[in-house]
């Protein structure tokens, strides 16, 4: 008895102190479905997950960067919704979020990166939908001068042909 | 550059490569860890790309009846082509099997890519064939990846992208060019130092060079004056004796003031060219420091009561013991600072006090002899107090014009104290006075007997009788000494060379020979050597010689000695320590062979000499 009472103090003082973001209404997907976050989310439009199409993604807090990555040379022009406001979208309570590609290559990603690193979920590059040949449809990026791309801090982190986030 | 700034270089370059060395491990360490990523990383793409390749042709098998699924098809490929890509990113360099490979997996997504997307196209595309050219780049892919990167090739991956390379050969580059500076930093130092050690030698052998010629040549100025004022001095006392008037006396007294005075600055430039050469000699001696202090109170009384000033002698503490030490620079140095005082004190009085002090310990039994000379006189700033110490440092020009003086007296007084590990300190306020204080080391005679009767005191009225050869190449010289010895009842010789003297001796028997030491032919020590031999030979008592001359330095007359003489007299020779030595010298004579012991037993002459040129200067 001890045991589970303590165990369901700790989840509920995990998730009191993890960052609950208010959820408004969630609309369904009109077009195809390009990401998925599943696990605990207080949003669901889809059985058992929140689902976006390109338009949904747009409404959300679309940002424009330009930035470096080890993988591309040269500035990239990247666009797409910042990954809080995805979080704050599906009312995300988690403190990671195990990100997963079309074939199935899985990283995880500490939730506080979100707003540390202004990480987006990149859906265009130089202006154009990144298509699955271009790492599309989603490129999980984080902002970074050359100098601090050329060290690779977020390689691990900067998931492409993202189609599903859990969060844990 | 200072050695401070050049020890600061040398630091600098050396921490300078230590932080690039520490920079360059740092930095190694670094690369090391890309090349293992670098190898991991690339390893990983190639197997995703056989991954995606098998997987394609998993999809084409499973979806190539079902139209429906075309677009998982198209997904793969993308998937498919994305990882080509990637691979294709790796600079795999000289690996042309790899490099072929992805060539022509990339002939095949471009092929494909047409017909897979083509709406017309893809409703009937030959998936057989799609598949039947895949298959051979997957395999051939894998076959490249393992014949590439077999073991014994595995280690060369991590060149394979190595981005950093060049950054560790700078920094390689960077330590060596650092050491390499340090290496001729070092170089230049010795190099320099030598240099610099041999200049500093050359530059000391030449001031060593000049300091000798400069001592040298005071030594000869001084020989040099000393033989006319000889003369001078010797007949200004000779008409002294004379009756004259008082005009006459007058100027006598001037010239035998003059002449002591000229006598005494002789005597200072030679005390000072035999400190600056290191060759003053202190003599110990037990004596009775009172008896240097009266004379020095007697000598200087008249001269200040000439100037309307006291001069007083006080012993706080009743009478001095019997010291060791060397009486005669002792006396020199009170000279100095009475003369001085009373020169520079105008009114009021100088005092002279004096204490003995044993010292308190077991371990230094040796006592101290306190002197000091105090007036009321200018005083002395004190920004100038120490100048007052180094040779012609009179504190102010103006000074040396309007008191005289060679500014030597307190310098030699200061070398003299110091020679006997003693000082000679002063305290001044301008206006005020000065005092001037000397501590002298010398330590409370063993036996509490009197010193050796003072030269002085034995100097007696009773005339001189015995025959006495001169022996001088100069025929001043002997008058000078003729004249000296008229008023006594000798029977005189001369002889004008070494050579004359011998044949003169050989013939004739006389008790004492004063002889000249520089002489043309045979010189007076020569002459004194053959005369001892020949006396030996023939089994005779040699006459004892007394030698007259002008180099008294102490070296001088060591070799006098040396050669078999007994005394030396030096130039200018007074008539009182002519008649004093004569005096002894007869006596021994008289005595037989005890005259050697005797003679060396003490050595007026030089004492002498200056108390009696102090006398004069009165």
């Amino acid at each position: 008895m001890f045991k589970r009472g303590f165990l369901v103090w700790v989840v509920g003082f995990c998730l009191a102190v993890s960052a609950a973001y208010p959820a408004p209404d969630l609309p369904e997907p009109t077009g195809p479905v390009l990401l998925r976050v599943t696990g605990s989310v207080a949003q669901e439009n889809l059985p058992d997950v929140a689902a976006f199409d390109r338009e949904m993604l747009e409404n959300l807090d679309w940002v424009e960067v330009e930035t470096f990555t080890s993988f591309t040379t040269g500035p990239q022009r990247f666009a797409g919704p910042t990954l809080t406001s995805v979080l704050e979208a599906v009312g995300a309570h988690g403190v990671t979020i195990r990100a997963t590609a079309i074939n199935d290559y899985t990283v995880v990603i500490p939730a506080d990166h979100a707003a540390r690193h202004n990480v987006i979920l990149a859906l265009d590059n130089n202006g154009q939908p990144m298509r699955v040949r271009d790492k599309g449809p989603i490129w999980v990026v984080y902002p970074l001068s050359e100098v601090e791309a050329e060290k690779k801090p977020f390689d691990g982190e900067m998931i492409w042909q993202l189609v599903e986030l859990r969060i844990e | 550059m200072t050695s401070f700034t050049r020890s600061l270089v040398a630091i600098a370059m050396c921490l300078g490569l230590l932080v690039a060395m520490a920079i360059h491990r740092l930095n190694l360490r670094e690369a090391e860890g890309q090349a293992i990523f670098s190898v991991s990383s690339t390893m990983w793409k190639v197997s995703e790309l056989v991954f995606e390749g098998q997987s394609m042709i998993s999809a084409i098998i499973e979806y190539k009846d079902v139209p429906e699924k075309l677009d998982v098809i198209r997904l793969q490929f993308d998937v498919l082509w994305s990882r080509i890509d990637i691979v294709h990113e790796i600079d795999f360099k000289e690996r042309r099997k790899i490099v072929t490979v992805l060539d022509d997996l990339n002939t095949w997504r471009t092929n494909w890519d047409r017909v897979l997307f083509d709406p017309e196209l893809s409703r009937q595309i030959d998936f057989a064939e799609m598949r039947r050219t895949l298959e051979p780049l997957v395999i051939e892919t894998r076959r490249a990846w393992v014949m590439e990167f077999s073991k014994n090739r595995f280690g060369s991956l991590g060149q394979v992208a190595s981005v950093t390379e060049t950054k560790i050969g700078r920094q390689e580059l960077m330590i060596a060019g650092l050491l390499a500076l340090i290496v001729a930093y070092l170089v230049t130092e010795i190099y320099f130092g030598n240099l610099a050690n041999r200049r500093e030698r050359r530059l000391r052998d030449a001031a060593d060079q000049a300091n000798r010629i400069k001592s040298d040549f005071i030594a000869n100025v001084s020989h040099e004056i000393r033989t006319p004022l000889n003369g001078i001095m010797n007949m200004a006392s000779h008409l002294a004796d004379q009756p004259l008037t008082p005009d006459q006396r007058q100027c006598i007294s001037v010239i035998e003031d003059s002449g002591g005075l000229l006598l005494s600055t002789i005597n200072d430039v030679l005390d000072l060219s035999k400190i600056e050469a290191g060759k003053m000699s202190i003599e110990y001696r037990d004596f009775d420091p009172m008896r240097g202090l009266k004379l020095a109170r007697d000598l200087y009384r008249d001269q200040a009561v000439d100037k309307g000033i006291a001069l007083e002698l006080v012993l706080p503490s009743g009478q001095l013991p019997h010291v060791n030490g060397d009486e005669r620079r002792f006396r020199q140095v009170l000279h100095n600072l009475v003369s001085n005082a009373i020169k520079f004190t105008a009114s009021g009085s100088v005092r002279i006090t004096a204490h003995y002090s044993d010292a308190g310990t077991d371990s230094d039994p040796a006592g101290a002899l306190f002197v000091s000379v105090e007036d009321s006189g200018l005083g002395i700033a004190p920004d100038v107090q120490d100048r007052v110490f180094e040779p012609f440092g009179q504190a102010e020009a103006s000074i040396s014009r309007e008191y005289g003086g060679t500014g030597l007296g307190l310098p030699i007084s200061r070398s003299l104290c110091r020679a006997m590990q003693g000082d000679v300190t002063v305290h001044s306020t301008p206006g005020i006075g000065s005092r001037f204080d000397v501590f002298l080391p010398f330590s409370r005679s063993a036996a509490q007997t009197a010193a050796p009767v003072p030269v002085d005191d034995v100097a007696a009225d009773a005339p001189l009788e015995g025959r006495v050869m001169i022996v001088d190449d100069n025929a001043t010289n002997r008058f000078v000494l003729r004249t000296l010895l008229k008023s006594q009842p000798l029977e005189l010789f001369e002889a004008e060379s070494g050579m004359d003297a011998l044949e003169q001796l050989a013939t004739v028997d006389v008790d004492v020979v004063l002889m000249d030491v520089q002489m043309p032919g045979l010189n007076g020590m020569e002459t004194t050597a053959r005369l001892n031999e020949a006396a030996a030979l023939a089994g005779t008592a040699p006459p004892p010689v007394i030698a007259v001359t002008a180099n008294a330095m102490p070296h001088q007359v060591e070799a006098c000695k040396v050669s078999g003489m007994v005394d030396v007299l030096p130039k200018p020779v007074s008539k009182r320590t002519l008649t004093l030595v004569l005096r002894r010298a007869l006596a021994a004579s008289g005595g037989g062979a005890a005259h050697m012991q005797d003679a060396s037993g003490s050595q007026p002459g030089a004492d002498e000499i200056r108390t009696a040129s102090r006398k004069v200067e009165r």
